[in-house]
């Protein structure tokens, strides 16, 4: 694929979380997390359902206020930066793809790039979409589109602003057992583009696509260390 | 097919510019050198109109004499019987010569001239009809007359049915819905002479009544002017020759001439009708929507404005449409601020579509998945283009039917506007049916002229809601 934005090293902390606090309802959902996530392999993020997973990710992701504490990417704090600067340093693939039923496939994932301004965004997109398997779809609606070709379009969405992180939320909650065996292949391969975390609660899955995660439980870190670590514990 | 919606629009705008051209001015009151005189034109043969749509009678002469007699210009203005006093007193109008009778009740909110022309009120029966003094006599009156209160107190045992005008009166007696009715034995006598209507005078006068020329209080110079020149056309006989001439009075006939065919004559008024409804209907809707916009965004806002503007929008969706038409025709002079019957007749179009359409915008805003907007967000989209590319695109399909709807609705409401004096197609229609008396044929060809307007809307409805179906944007 494209080569890659910024000089990225292995080994470098891409993502570092400092005593992030977030309420809802008068409660703590995250009271004072610390992570540091370095570049590489896709990262895990394990957990039961209510263990702050999605708190943790929408927060991350821009798409939440936190109450406290730092969230960095690259280096650079994500608070103060401008909606379509934190996009580009963030991605987000949502569990249930949330493509725009009124655009086709490609109109999807040239909608932010040209709206941005960003130069050479057809050709990137073109590419996205030959390295996911999309070009023959590229000019359907959402709604002809399988569960797997529709998480594939939103993560050529993603992509197409270079983020050099990319989220997703459970993203092997809704596929059948073959198309999870190949997004979980997928993930590894986007490692060298940037920086993958998978948010789930399937274990196993977690195990076939990451190497590295933690495991959250009421708010806090339960586990980190190797995928196998993180899991086995649970 | 853009093309041809630029030539269709352009079409639009000429058939309406030449549609309103030739419509009435309302005069402004007050005006140097301009008396305005209300009536109602449903009242013949004191105030009608004619086969050629212009207004006549009686009544429509005199006024006409009084204003030569006074070296002033006459402007006409024809408004529902049961307003013409809120017409006075918001300075709308000058005067009425209206055949209105001289009252104590009324006195006190208006003041009287010396009178004009004197008559009295009987009751006349159709054939065949139940004895007056039988429970279930069933009597019809305009309603404001005093005929009304002489219905009530000499017939205790007849139910009293309060009409608009005299012409609605015939209409039901004629069908047999109604046993009688009370009216000026003038009327009356032109009614079984001039229009063959199958009514008998029946007992004595119920009434002697006198009728003068009421003004707002306080105008007094005004009505001494007024006084000094009934007396003048009395004196000189004018007024006893008007009389001869609508009421047969000495036996002179009016002759009724060679009259030109119903469609002819009526065709291009009902055309101008037409024309009308759609002027007040694009200009109303137009800026209806564009309140619309304004509305739900308060009211989808977090900030203050958006209880009031929730307030604002179930206040005018709770309150009757004609009420608000009215509140906006005469409300506004009591602070000092005169809309013309066109101008309120839009605006309270704008107002009640736009609270109706604002509803609509933010059903379908609150549709469109929050899902879609995290997206957006997710992809730096900022709130305004979120909204102008992602979630506005999705509104469209889930707003326009029910929009379609609501502007239908508004386009047959419009109707409610005639009430105020604006010549649409309703009131085209009525004044025609009272003086041809062909109400039938009239209001089914109005009806066809309001299915022409609103049926494309619906069908236009339909079939893009056939398409976003097909492209996957609407469900259910």
């Amino acid at each position: 694929m494209a080569e890659p934005r910024r000089s990225r090293r292995a080994g470098e902390l891409v993502l570092e979380v400092r005593a992030l606090r977030v309420m809802r309802g008068g409660r703590a959902i995250l009271d004072g997390l610390d992570l540091g996530v370095q570049r590489g392999e896709p990262f895990a993020i394990a957990g039961p359902s209510g263990s702050g997973k999605t708190t943790l990710l929408f927060a991350v992701a821009g798409l939440s206020r936190p109450d406290g504490g730092t969230i960095e990417v690259g280096g650079v704090s994500l608070e103060g930066l401008a909606p379509r600067e934190r996009a580009e340093r963030v991605g987000i693939v949502f569990q249930d793809y949330q493509l725009f039923p009124h655009l086709t496939a490609l109109e999807n994932a040239c909608l932010a790039p040209r709206l941005h301004g960003l130069e050479g965004y057809e050709a990137r997109v073109l590419e996205l979409f030959e390295a996911l398997g999309l070009s023959e779809l590229a000019h359907r609606a959402p709604h002809e589109l399988s569960g797997g070709q529709k998480q594939r379009v939103a993560i050529a969405r993603t992509l197409a602003l270079r983020p050099e992180v990319v989220l997703f939320d459970e993203p092997s909650a809704a596929l059948d057992p073959q198309t999870t065996d190949e997004l979980a292949t997928r993930l590894r391969g986007l490692s060298h583009e940037t920086q993958v975390i998978v948010v789930s609660h399937d274990l196993p899955f977690l195990e076939r696509c990451c190497t590295r995660g933690l495991r959250l439980e009421g708010g806090r870190i339960a586990a980190s260390g190797t995928v196998a670590d993180v899991t086995r514990s649970a | 097919m853009r093309r041809a919606l630029v030539a269709l629009t352009w079409l639009w705008i000429v058939f309406i510019g030449s549609a309103l051209a030739p419509r009435e001015a309302l005069a402004e009151p007050g005006r140097e050198g301009v008396l305005v005189v209300g009536l109602t034109g449903k009242y013949p043969p004191f105030s009608y109109f004619d086969e050629r749509g212009e207004l006549a009678g009686f009544d429509v002469d005199f006024a006409r004499a009084l204003c030569t007699e006074m070296r002033l210009r006459c402007e006409l203005v024809a408004t529902e019987w049961d307003s013409l006093v809120a017409a006075l007193l918001t300075d709308k109008i000058d005067a009425v010569v209206g055949s209105m009778a001289i009252t104590e009740e009324r006195s006190r909110a208006v003041r009287f001239s010396v009178p004009y022309y004197e008559s009295g009120a009987r009751l006349y029966v159709r054939p065949g009809a139940r004895d007056s003094g039988t429970r279930g006599f069933t009597v019809g009156v305009t309603l404001g007359t005093t005929f009304e209160r002489v219905a009530r107190e000499r017939f205790p045992e007849a139910e009293v049915r309060i009409y608009k005008g005299d012409t609605d009166v015939l209409q039901d007696l004629a069908t047999g819905r109604l046993d009688g009715m009370i009216t000026d034995e003038l009327v009356g006598a032109y009614m079984a002479h001039e229009r063959g209507a199958v009514v008998e005078p029946v007992g004595a006068r119920l009434l002697e009544e006198r009728m003068g020329i009421p003004v707002k209080p306080g105008r007094d110079e005004l009505l001494a002017e007024i006084d000094r020149a009934v007396g003048a056309l009395r004196s000189s006989g004018v007024q006893r020759a008007l009389l001869e001439k609508h009421l047969h009075v000495g036996g002179a006939s009016a002759g009724a001439g060679e009259r030109p065919g119903l469609w002819r004559s009526a065709a291009p008024l009902l055309l101008r009708g037409l024309g009308a409804t759609l002027f007040i209907c694009v200009t109303g809707i137009g800026l209806g929507i564009a309140l619309s916009l304004l509305l739900a965004w308060g009211a989808l806002s977090k900030g203050f404005v958006a209880r009031p503007t929730a307030l604002l929008v179930d206040f005018v969706r709770s309150t009757p449409f004609m009420i608000q038409l009215f509140a906006l025709y005469f409300g506004p002079p009591s602070l000092g601020l005169s809309l013309s019957a066109e101008a309120a007749g839009i605006t309270a179009i704008a107002v009640h579509s736009a609270a109706y359409l604002a509803e609509v915008v933010k059903t379908a805003y609150r549709a469109v998945p929050d899902g879609q907007r995290l997206a957006a967000r997710a992809l730096g989209l900022s709130a305004w283009q979120s909204l102008r590319h992602v979630v506005g695109p999705q509104m469209l399909p889930i707003a326009t039917v029910p929009c379609l709807n609501t502007v239908v609705a508004m386009i047959k409401d419009s109707a409610v506007v005639s009430v105020i004096g604006i010549y649409e197609l309703t009131l085209q229609t009525q004044r025609i049916i009272s003086a041809s008396f062909r109400p039938i044929e009239l209001y089914a060809v109005a009806a066809g002229l309001y299915f022409l307007l609103t049926f494309p809307l619906l069908v236009a409805g339909r079939r893009l809601e056939q398409r976003w179906r097909a492209r996957g944007l609407l469900h259910g």
